[in-house]
Formats: structure tokens, sequence, C-alpha cells
């Protein structure tokens, strides 16, 4: 199973490949990660039908998170199951933008690696 | 200078023979006269002075031929006796300018005698100021020049006559600031800056052209002459032929029409020009065209002609190799010479070149005793009339000279001592056009203080004009008082009511003055008050910035904090998975684990320094500066405060997003700076963009991609910053205002105003550098910070 994880901070692919170091040796869970909302699209043109879920920070210059979620909408009719927004602000704002535009959860920063874990396992069948 | 002038020293004649390149105008003062007064024959002219027995004809044809130079006299004695009479008759007529008249005979009767240069100076000074006081063209003005040539240095000469010419400026006296500019020609040749020279005789020329076409074909030969002196023959030969050109339009003067002057300078722009054929041509004409009736007043002026002419003319027969043809016209050029008195520098005429001219003869003859005598004297004259570029020819010459004898020790010492004056002549060059432009100066304060004294003239018939109407007023005001006096007379009963009446004006008035004292104090309050607001609000400013940069700080805190944090987790969890693996005996996986935690340990170093730099630049930023520079990375700053700015307005509004665009110069040098003081600038523009790209993208404006954008440059030995934003713009209107202080386009409690108020100060006078703007409505903003390296 394909997780695409969005950030502009290139150390969070360390931070996630050490937190699910024993799913991903597993083979339960593979992770794959993009540094902006532009690259996120282009990953995902490239390997559509691979990514179920998306994990994206929205605070990124150029292309927000918000932004890639509505690109995402428009560009594929079969876009993954899950999008998850993270963000620094815990604002009520964006998390209502986020899930208008079709976000299925929302989490803040620091992100609690068990609950996502926890979301995660919920969210896939092992 | 002309060549009819000074062939006798005596003075009278002088001084009238130098009226030809003067007077203008009949009797009345500075009008321009015809051409055909000028045009006038003066040998006509005098057959009709002998004719003529009315006072006031005679006064009339006696000023015109002063006005044409002289030139008609027969004989000195017939010229001073014209004076004498001019005299007389400006007297007898009771004519304004008689005393000037009278002045000037006594002045040239003193100069005369030559026994007391010093007094006739000065009376003949006296005599020019008695001609300026009647506003008449200033007569004796030659003999003055004439006089102070012979009595003091080229300084001197030009420090009166620029005084003369600024004041003759300011009345407008064109013939007399012709004249001036003429006099001043010569003492500048004479000191080697014959740029200004010429440019003196130009003027002159062109100041002549108007009222006396005879003036200027001489001024005209006397700019082509000094041309050849300067050693630009092309220049030349273009003036002297103009000279002919004029002259040749103009009606013949019989006896007067010579060009040996002309013609010499043409043979020395030949000579420069290696056309010794030609030259030689020239000086032959320059012999020939001299007139030979000896019963003309102009007869005394032939041999002097005669020696300049033959010593030219041996010159050229020397460049051309015949030396021998040069013995006899040089042997004849000396016993003239001898026998006038002629020195090396003689008025009118130019150079006397004789010395060095015998010089030459004697080396191509081999006789280099001779020859060596000869340069020693040449240089000796030239030091005595003070030419600086004579003296300059002659050390060449001799420095050339010693050194084809084989004496190179004396050949060095004069051409050093030919460099030493050169140099100090590019010194007086330039000490002439300062002093060129303080005649400028001179005119203009001259102006200034006409201006100032008509304005004083309107305002004291002002004041005369409120004197009167006060007067008529206070006359007015005293009949009223009568009046009321009367009245107040005649109704004594109503006099206490008066006096209650008065008793309550008094206490209003009391208490207004109270009132207005308060109202005083009060403001003198509210101005300490205002005052204190000011620097409330200045530090307010500083304060908004501030929470502006907290905000962005926070966000920026955050995210390095999570790693640590992170890191640190994983990391334990690591260790204890490490802890199992060796009790397993794992060792691959141990080492595997223990090089995931050494990673982690060095992210977590990383970004527990990139916090740390944070919290420093917040300190630095909110810190009151201390001013000190410091060699500043400009690209690292902005990309810093960029960020700061940002996040400080998404702290504000989460979904606010624009696109950051940097284009930083990789080879910026560091610039001495003080950090936090161009930081603050930097956030407030920053900021600022943000502020217009989020406006702009709150009106809705479809398709509409904010953008922010910073870049640095270097150029010109500047470094240039620049802020872009695609916001709203700035009308040109407000963009004047913009950097005036507590100017702010924001709702209030937004902005202080004080921002680019601020930032302009910072970079302008703590900076020594600039801040500009440029901005177009609806397109957007650029602010440029330029600073020197």
């Amino acid at each position: 199973m394909q997780i695409l994880v969005v950030d502009d901070e290139t150390d969070v692919r360390d931070l996630f490949q050490q937190r699910f170091r024993r799913e991903i040796r597993s083979g339960q869970w593979t992770f794959s990660f993009a540094f902006s909302g532009e690259e996120a699209l282009e990953f995902l043109r490239a390997h559509h039908s691979e990514v179920l879920i998306i994990l994206s920070d929205i605070n990124m210059p150029g292309m927000s998170g918000l932004d890639l979620l509505g690109h995402v909408k428009e560009e594929f009719e079969m876009p993954p199951t899950t999008m998850m927004m993270i963000t620094a602000y815990g604002d009520d704002e964006s998390h209502q933008k986020a899930l208008a535009l079709g976000a299925h959860d929302f989490l803040t920063k620091p992100v609690d690696f068990a609950v996502l874990k926890d979301k995660l396992a919920h969210l896939l069948p092992s | 200078m002309l060549t009819f002038i000074l062939l006798k020293r005596s003075g009278l004649l002088v001084v009238l023979l130098a009226l030809l390149f003067l007077r203008v105008g009949p009797v009345r003062a500075q009008t321009t006269p015809s051409r055909r007064y000028w045009e006038a024959n003066p040998d006509s002219l005098r057959q009709v002075l002998n004719n003529q027995h009315a006072d006031t004809a005679r006064l009339r044809t006696l000023l015109h031929l002063t006005d044409l130079g002289g030139i008609g006299f027969y004989s000195a004695a017939d010229q001073e006796a014209s004076f004498r009479e001019l005299v007389q008759l400006t007297r007898r007529l009771r004519r304004p300018e008689a005393g000037a008249f009278r002045l000037w005979y006594a002045a040239s009767q003193l100069d005369k005698t030559g026994k007391e240069p010093a007094r006739a100076l000065d009376s003949t000074r006296a005599a020019v100021e008695a001609f300026d006081r009647v506003g008449w063209p200033a007569l004796p003005l030659p003999s003055v020049i004439r006089l102070l040539r012979q009595q003091k240095g080229p300084a001197a000469q030009l420090a009166y006559l620029r005084a003369k010419l600024a004041q003759y400026q300011a009345r407008g006296a064109q013939v007399n600031i012709a004249q001036c500019h003429f006099a001043m020609g010569a003492p500048c040749v004479i000191q080697g800056d014959y740029n200004q020279g010429i440019s003196h005789y130009l003027r002159s020329a062109d100041l002549a052209r108007a009222y006396n076409r005879y003036s200027q074909e001489n001024q005209l030969k006397v700019v082509g002459y000094t041309y050849a002196d300067w050693g630009n023959p092309t220049k030349a030969l273009y003036y002297l032929r103009q000279s002919l050109a004029v002259h040749a339009a103009l009606p013949r003067r019989n006896g007067y029409d010579w060009y040996a002057y002309t013609y010499r300078g043409m043979t020395l722009a030949y000579r420069q020009l290696h056309n010794y054929p030609a030259a030689l041509r020239y000086a032959t004409l320059a012999l020939a065209g001299i007139p030979t009736d000896t019963t003309r007043r102009y007869a005394a002026d032939v041999p002097r002609v005669q020696a300049y002419g033959l010593t030219l003319k041996s010159a050229v027969l020397l460049d051309m190799g015949r030396e021998a043809e040069a013995d006899p016209p040089l042997v004849r050029a000396r016993q003239l010479a001898d026998s006038l008195g002629l020195k090396l520098h003689n008025q009118g005429g130019g150079y006397l070149d004789l010395e060095a001219t015998w010089a030459r003869y004697y080396a191509a003859r081999h006789e280099p005793a001779r020859a060596e005598q000869a340069w020693l004297i040449a240089l000796q004259q030239a030091r005595q009339i003070k030419s600086v570029p004579l003296r300059l020819a002659y050390l060449r010459a001799l420095a050339n000279f010693y050194a084809q004898q084989g004496q190179t020790e004396l050949a060095g010492r004069y051409a050093r001592a030919g460099l030493v004056l050169a140099d100090s002549l590019r010194a007086v060059q330039g000490a002439f056009q300062v002093a060129g432009y303080e005649a400028e100066r001179a005119e203009q304060a001259q102006q200034a203080r006409i201006q100032g004294l008509r304005l004083a003239q309107v305002q004291a018939a002002a004041r005369a004009r409120r004197q009167r109407l006060l007067l008529f007023s206070t006359l007015a005001v005293l009949a009223l008082l009568a009046g009321l006096g009367f009245v107040l007379w005649r109704g004594n009963r109503r006099q206490r009511q008066a006096n209650t009446a008065l008793n309550r004006l008094n206490e209003a008035v009391t208490q207004q003055k109270q009132e207005l004292q308060t109202q005083r104090d009060q403001l003198n309050t509210s101005l300490t008050e205002l005052r204190a607001t000011q620097a409330q609000l200045i530090q307010r400013e500083k304060m908004a910035s501030l929470g502006e940069l907290t905000a962005g700080i926070a966000h920026e805190i955050q995210n390095p904090l999570n790693f640590v944090n992170n890191f640190a987790e994983v990391s334990t969890e690591l260790m204890a998975e490490l802890r199992e693996a060796q009790a397993a005996g794992d060792a691959e996986e141990v080492t595997a684990l223990a090089g995931d935690v050494t990673q982690n340990l060095g992210k977590i170093t990383e970004h527990g320094r990139r916090a740390a730099a944070i919290v420093r630049g917040m300190l630095e930023h909110s810190r009151t500066s201390t001013g000190e520079r410091a060699p500043t990375d400009l690209n690292q700053l902005c990309d810093e405060y960029l960020r700061l700015a940002y996040q400080g307005l998404r702290a504000k509004d989460k979904s606010f997003n624009a696109a950051l665009e940097t284009e930083f110069a990789a080879d910026l040098p560091l610039v001495s700076a003080v950090g936090p003081d161009v930081g603050r600038v930097l956030l407030n523009l920053f900021s600022n963009a943000f502020y217009a790209v989020h406006k702009r993208q709150q009106t809705g404006e479809a398709s509409y991609q904010p953008i922010v954008g910073v870049s640095t440059h270097v150029a010109n030995n500047h470094v240039h910053l620049q802020v872009r934003d695609n916001g709203g713009g700035i009308s040109p209107e407000i963009q004047q205002k913009i950097f005036q202080p507590f100017f702010t386009t924001k709702p209030t409690g937004e902005g202080t105003g004080l921002g680019l108020s601020l930032s302009h100060d910072i970079i302008a006078q703590g900076h020594g550098g600039s801040l500009a703007v440029e901005s177009r409505e609806g397109e957007g903003t650029e602010f440029t910070i330029t600073l020197p390296r």
C-alpha cells in the first residue's frame, strides 16, 4: 500500500522512515515522498493508481496543501481514497476549508505518530 | 595689440592713439552709432575741422576724430592741440563731461613727464571714474592699462580690469565691456594663459562687430596672431584671413590700411606648418606693405614695424637654412631696435624675437660662444617682462643648444628649469579658470545688489505709502476722539455709566488676557505631549514590527522543535531495539541501528541550531541597535526576513499563500551594515509587500497569483536589494508621501505610519544609501535599497 507524504521539510522523509521502520521493513506499508505540491502532482500523474493515501502539509511555499487537494480532486477521476492534511496552525478555518475541499482527516503539528499509526491502520487493511 | 600704438613714449600721443580701440558713439554715451560714423574718412574729417569755426561743430568733429582713434591728426603736436581744445570746448559749452576731460588732460600731462608714474596712474584712474560717473565711455582706460602694465604685474592688471568689467556689465555698457575684454587678453597671454587670453580677444571682437567694424578687424587679427603664438596655425590662419576679409569689405583709409601685423601672424603660422616658402612670402609682404609717406603721423610707427618684419624674415631664412641671406636684415633690425629703444615686448605688434633670432643665426654660423650669449640675453629679457611662454621657449632652446655642444650638465639644468616652469604654467592656467569664474560671480553679485536696491526702493515707497495712510488714519482717529470728547463733555451725566462700562471692558480685557495665557500654556503642554507621543509612536513602530516578527518566529521555530522532539523520541525507540538486537547477538542489526541513532543525533543538533538561530535573530531585532556595522551577508538576511514576514502574515491569516521568488547574486560581497537595522527595513518592506498582495487577493480577482520577490545584485560599486510584489500598486500621489512620518494607508490601528519613514532614515542616514520606490497601479510595487559596498 502506498502512502505519499508531501512536506517542504526534507527531513520528514528520514523521520517517517524511522517512525514506520517496522511497517516498511515488513512490507506492510510503502512510503513515497514529495517536497512540494507540484512535485506531489507529478508523482501522482506517474503513479496514480498506486497511491492510496496522501498525507500533506498545508503550509508550503508555492502550491499549498489545500491547492494540491483541489488539483487532485480536479485532475484525477479516481483520487486516492484518503487525503489527510497536516498543519502547524490548528485553527478551525483551515480545518473547515480542508474538509470542504474533500480532505478526509486533519492533523495538527507536532504530529503524534502513535495517533497517525492508528489512523493509518484503521484506514488500511493490513 | 594694434600696430599703431605706442611708438614713442610721449604720453599724450599714446593716450590719444590708444583710443583706436575705444570710443564709440558721438557725444552721446554708449549709443550704437550708425555704420557710417565709423566709416568716416579720418583725413577728410581733419580737413573738415580746418573749415569749422562754431564751437559745437568743432567739438563734434574733434570727438569724431578721437573716436576714430586719433588717426586723422597730422602729428603728435596736432593731436595734443586738439586734446587741449576738447577740454576748453567742453568747459565753454558747459558739457557735463567737461570735468572728466579736464581730469584726463591733467593726468596725461603728468603722465607725459614720466617722473611720477604712480601719481600718473592714480590720476588717470580718477579720470576713468569721472567718465564713468557721467555715463561716458571710459576714454582714459587704455592709458590706465598701459600704466598698469608698466608698473604692475599681469595679476594686478587683471584684478583692475575684472572689477571694471563687472561694473560695466552691470551697466550694460557694451563698448567698455569690449574694451575691458580686449585689455584682459594681453596679461593672460603673458602669463601663458592663451586659452583665457584668446577668449577675451574673441569676446571683444564679437562685441565690436556691432559698433565698429575696424575695431572688429583689429581684434580678429590679434586673435589670429595669438593663436599663431600659441602654436595653433590652422586657427591662426582662419582668424587672420577673416580679419583681412572684414577689412576688405570696409572703405579704404589712405595710409592706414596696411597689414604688416596680419602678415607677420601668417608668417608665424606657416613656419609652424613648415611651409617655409609661404612663410617667406608673407614675411616679405609684411615688409612691402609699409607705407613710405614720412609726412604723416603714422610714419613714426614705420621703423618699429620694419624692425619686427626684418627680424621675422631673418628667422624664416634661418628656418630655410639660408643664413647668409639672413645677415643683412638682422643687422638692420638691430640698428632700428637700438635706435628706437625697442624691447622684447612692445605695446602693439607682439614679441620682437631679435636676440633669439641672432642666437639661431650664430649657431648656424658655428659661433657657439656668441650664440650662447645671445640666448642668455633673450632669456634675461623674457624674465624681465615676466613672459612665461617665452621663458619656456628659451629655456628649451638653451637646453637643446647645450646638448648639441655636449655640455650635458648645463643642458640638463635648463631642461629641468623648463619642466618646472611648464608645471607652474599649468597651475597658472588652473588659477585663471577660477579667476574667470570669479568674474562671472562678481557680475552676478552686482546684479543681485541692483536687485536688492530696487527691492529696497519698492519697499521704501510702500513704507512711505503706509506712513501716509497711518498719518491720515491718526488724524481721522484724532478727529473722532475730539468728537467723542465733546460728546462726553456734553453728556456729563453719562460719565458714571461710561466709567462702569470702561471698568467692565477692563475686566473683560484682563480676563481675555488670562484666557490667552492659559491657552498658550495649554499649547505648550500639548506640544510637549506631542513630542512624547511621537517618541512613543516610534517605539511602537519598533514593537509592531516585533509583533509581526514574533508570529513568524513562533511558526519558524515550531518546525525545528518538532524535528528535535521526534528524532529524540525515535532514537529512544531505536536504542531499545538496539539493546534487543545486542541480546539476540544480531551484530548486523546492531550496526544498522547504531548508524540510524548517530544520524538522528546529527539531525537533532542541526534542528536545535536552526531554532537557536531564529531566536538569536529575534533577540537581535528587538535589541536596541548598537549601531555598529559589521560585514553582513545580505542574501542571507533577505532570505531570513522574507520567510519571517511571510509566516508573520500567515499567522494572522492561515489561508494566505503567496509564491516567493528569490534571485540572489552569488557574487554579492559582504556589506558593512548594521544587520538588525537593515533587517528591520527588510521586514518592513516584505510585510508591506505581503500586505499588498494579500489585499489584492481579497478583492477576489480571478486567476490572481500573489507573488513577492526579492533579488540582490551588485552594480557600480553599490549593492542593490529589490523587494517587489504584484499587489495593487501605489498611486503617484501617495508615492510622494509614503516616506513621510505617520503616513499610512492602512486602517486606523493597523499601521503606525512610521515603517517606511524609519526605514528611509536607517538606509539614508544610517548607511549612506538610498531607498526608492517604483510602482504602477494594478501592476505592483518595487522598492530598491541601494547601499555602498
